[in-house]
């Protein structure tokens, strides 16, 4: 029977040697991933949670903390902020996402229509992404300035008065918007390589059979790009609620006036960094993480409409 | 076999994260309230002995991209070096903007350096956290050793804003107070009478000024985008707070209860929203065309060294200080001050070495090597204030000017103390608070309740 055991130990062993050795390759190039995936994300994952019971403050002991159990969560549902703070994510959401997801896709068809400078096209719609988001920041600061940005010497010249962009609460959120719209080009891009996986005989049959353009792009272009259509859906839902790119734009530490900026993932820094409430920074995050977590669930168990032309 | 190593991956994964867990948070003891160290605040007596050939390394943390910073700093460590030319220096920059987060982080990393650069009021972080220590019993060493006497030698209401409780954790390497920069050209051209611009002159006189000025304004081309005065009344603790103060206004108590709403702000206020009525100030909403460092504003209210605006084109040999205009309206007057200095890591393994280089800092030879190199602000000793005495450096090339006006009115000096009465983690939204109380008082699209209620609301869900 001992013997029996350990003929099975060697055997096992031989396979775990066996596929190491022939995976190892793969296993090396993986490494330098692997390690930093489980450096800056799986263990500050851990840790922000374990904080987020913690009421934290830096003594001469290093990191104290007083447990606080649930306590952070339950601050945050008595937090006066986060009304705004969800409102304004929310609208800035609901409103951004569907509006970038038809602008980009709308520029990807042109663009990937044949004529003369469409290469030149692409690569002006997609200038704007390689810009730095501080550098993005900072540029469409002085182009929406109230009084000297050149977007209202443009209204002035045209005979209208200056707009107040993101120096009003009633046009801040808006002007947002706007400037995410800046950045379609990255979706378009992503919308370009799902066009060209589409097998052009496909269009050629549909010629034949006598489809026209806009049959063409519902029967085929818009079926067969269902699955970048859901992997964008997935990515902007999520970019967008931890979006904090106001820092740079919205006075008053990236909140705008009035608050009228103050999205999620900005309460969650200016908690976590400015206050230096660490424990209180990594609830709203832990929050934000099952919110995003329950909405990508939902997008995926809701996705029979996404064609797989594997399926 | 693939069951067993996926159980040996996960019990190894929780295991190394349970022990990083435990390593990362010292969990406080609700029946104890001190938290460790103090930073050496014990009775053991110090000794300032060291021996001239002792060596050592110290490290030291300035802000980066404040050239005037380095360069003061190194005339200080040349002339330390003459007494102690085995003790070397690696600096350490930090950035100003992220200061509070860079020491923590620091700390917690074991490599905030043995001397710290920090200001009024980001040294209450340091506090806090017992990162600097006490340095008072090396004060009453150095007084037993002969080499100074802190009450005689120097201005000692400026080492108090780097105090807390009674002890002395950040000592100021010069005095910071703010005063108004002014542009004697403009002011002339619109026809002000620059001899009621002088120090101790009062807010009443401050208002008649911008009154004339604003006039000639209306005037000019540049009457809808020029202002009298340069922004930073409304963004800057230290001169909203002392406004605040001055008509016997408080933001908070120690017992975390608000006290902004009271008649005192309002009336406060209501001075700033004439102000902005009056566009003296730019409401808060607006981007104004005019500043004072490009010679389109006439008042600029500032605590830095004049040489930052003296050599500008713009400006050379148009302008002046004085100091802040006194609020008399409660009798009260108040003038924002702080500090900017150094002061010693609690962890340091060479205190006497650094408290050496500190001392260095403020005797006279230290003083005059960093004024130097370009710190053109008062001395902090009493025995260098006459900088029309060739023997004080600080007053440079710009003997001329009126620099007295950093040091006028010492009583009148207050920083924003109210920071420090609650716990420090409320000391970012405080401050956002109460900025953003004045800048809601410039616009027009708000009444002064509305400033008060709004700042009410903000402090009350922040001491929560």
């Amino acid at each position: 029977m001992e013997k029996y055991l350990h003929v099975r130990q060697v055997k096992r062993r031989n396979k775990f040697t066996t596929f190491l050795k022939s995976n190892y390759v793969g296993w090396l190039f993986n490494l330098p991933l692997m390690i930093g995936l489980l450096v800056f994300t799986c263990i500050p994952m851990c840790l922000s949670l374990y904080y987020s019971f913690f009421d934290l403050s830096v003594k001469a002991d290093g990191l104290v903390g007083e447990f606080v159990g649930l306590g952070q969560y339950i601050r945050i549902f008595q937090d006066e902020e986060m009304g705004p703070v969800v409102l304004n994510t929310l609208l800035f959401a609901i409103i951004s996402v569907p509006l970038n997801l038809v602008l980009s896709y709308f520029l990807a068809l042109l663009v990937n229509t044949k004529f003369k400078f469409t290469k030149f096209f692409r690569v002006i719609y997609y200038l704007p992404v390689i810009i730095p988001a501080v550098v993005n920041g900072f540029l469409w600061k002085d182009l929406t300035d109230s009084t000297f940005g050149i977007f209202n010497k443009i209204l002035n010249m045209i005979g209208l008065d200056n707009f107040p962009f993101f120096q009003s609460a009633k046009t801040a959120l808006f002007s947002l918007i706007l400037m995410n719209v800046w950045s379609v080009g990255g979706g378009m891009v992503l919308w370009l390589s799902a066009f060209k996986n589409i097998p052009k005989p496909l269009y050629e049959a549909a010629r034949i059979e006598g489809a026209n353009a806009f049959q063409r792009f519902y029967k085929i272009t818009l079926p067969l790009s269902t699955p970048i259509i859901f992997y964008n859906a997935v990515m902007s839902i999520i970019g967008t609620l931890q979006f904090n790119g106001t820092l740079t734009i919205g006075i008053n530490n990236g909140k705008g006036i009035d608050n009228s900026l103050y999205l999620y993932g900005v309460k969650v820094w200016f908690e976590a960094f400015k206050s230096g409430d660490i424990g209180y920074g990594a609830a709203l995050s832990w929050l934000l993480f099952i919110v995003i977590g329950i909405l990508t669930f939902i997008m995926f168990s809701t996705s029979k409409w996404v064609y797989y032309q594997e399926d | 076999m693939n069951k067993k190593i996926k159980l040996l991956s996960l019990l190894s994964l929780s295991f190394m994260s349970a022990t990083l867990l435990a390593g990362c948070v010292t969990v406080k003891d609700p029946n104890n309230g001190g938290n460790g160290g103090n930073g050496g605040d014990d009775n053991t007596p110090v000794s300032v002995e060291l021996d001239p050939d002792y060596k050592c390394e110290l490290s030291l943390l300035i802000p980066n991209g404040n050239a005037n910073e380095e360069t003061m700093i190194n005339e200080l460590i040349t002339e330390f070096n003459m007494d102690y030319p085995n003790i070397t220096f690696k600096k350490n920059y930090i950035s100003v903007s992220n200061y509070e987060n860079t020491v923590k982080n620091q700390w917690l990393a074991n490599s905030l350096p043995d001397i710290i650069w920090s200001n009024s009021p980001d040294f209450y972080t340091l506090v806090a956290g017992e990162m600097c220590m006490p340095l008072n019993k090396y004060i009453e060493a150095e007084e037993e050793a002969g080499t100074f006497n802190f009450e005689n030698d120097f201005l000692t209401e400026y080492f108090d804003m780097g105090a807390l409780k009674g002890k002395y954790y950040c000592f100021p390497r010069s005095c910071d107070s703010v005063i108004t920069f002014y542009n004697k050209k403009l002011l002339t051209t619109a026809g002000v009478d620059l001899s009621v611009i002088k120090n101790g002159w009062t807010w009443d006189t401050f208002m008649n000024v911008l009154d004339t000025y604003r006039k000639y304004l209306d005037t000019t081309s540049n009457a809808n985008t020029y202002y009298c005065l340069d922004a930073n009344l409304t963004t800057w603790l230290s001169v909203c707070y002392p406004m605040l103060k001055s008509f016997g206004g408080n933001v908070v108590d120690e017992n975390k209860n608000v006290l902004v709403n009271s008649a005192e702000t309002k009336a406060c206020l209501s001075l700033v929203k004439e102000m902005a009525e009056k566009k003296y100030i730019v409401a808060d909403t607006t981007t104004p065309g005019s500043s004072f460092e490009t010679g389109t504003a006439p008042f600029l209210f500032q605590s830095a060294s004049v040489s930052l605006f003296a050599e500008r084109r713009e400006l050379k040999g148009n302008m002046d200080v004085v100091s802040f205009p006194l609020i008399m309206n409660n009798n009260t007057p108040k003038i924002g001050s702080g500090i900017a200095g150094y002061t010693i890591n609690s962890k340091c393994k060479e205190k006497v070495a650094a408290w050496k280089f500190l001392a260095k800092m403020l005797s006279k030879e230290g003083q005059n090597a960093m004024a130097n190199g370009g710190l053109n602000l008062p001395s902090i000793r009493k025995d260098l204030q006459d900088f029309t005495n060739d023997e004080v450096k600080w007053g440079g090339n710009y003997r001329n000017l009126n620099l007295s006006a950093y040091t006028y009115g010492g009583e009148y000096k207050i920083s924003s103390d109210f920071l420090s009465v609650v716990d420090v983690k409320y000391k970012a939204k405080l401050d956002e608070a109460v900025r953003n109380m004045f800048a809601y008082a410039t616009r027009f699209d708000k009444t002064v309740d509305d400033a008060v209620n709004s700042c009410e609301k903000a402090l009350k869900n922040a001491l929560k």
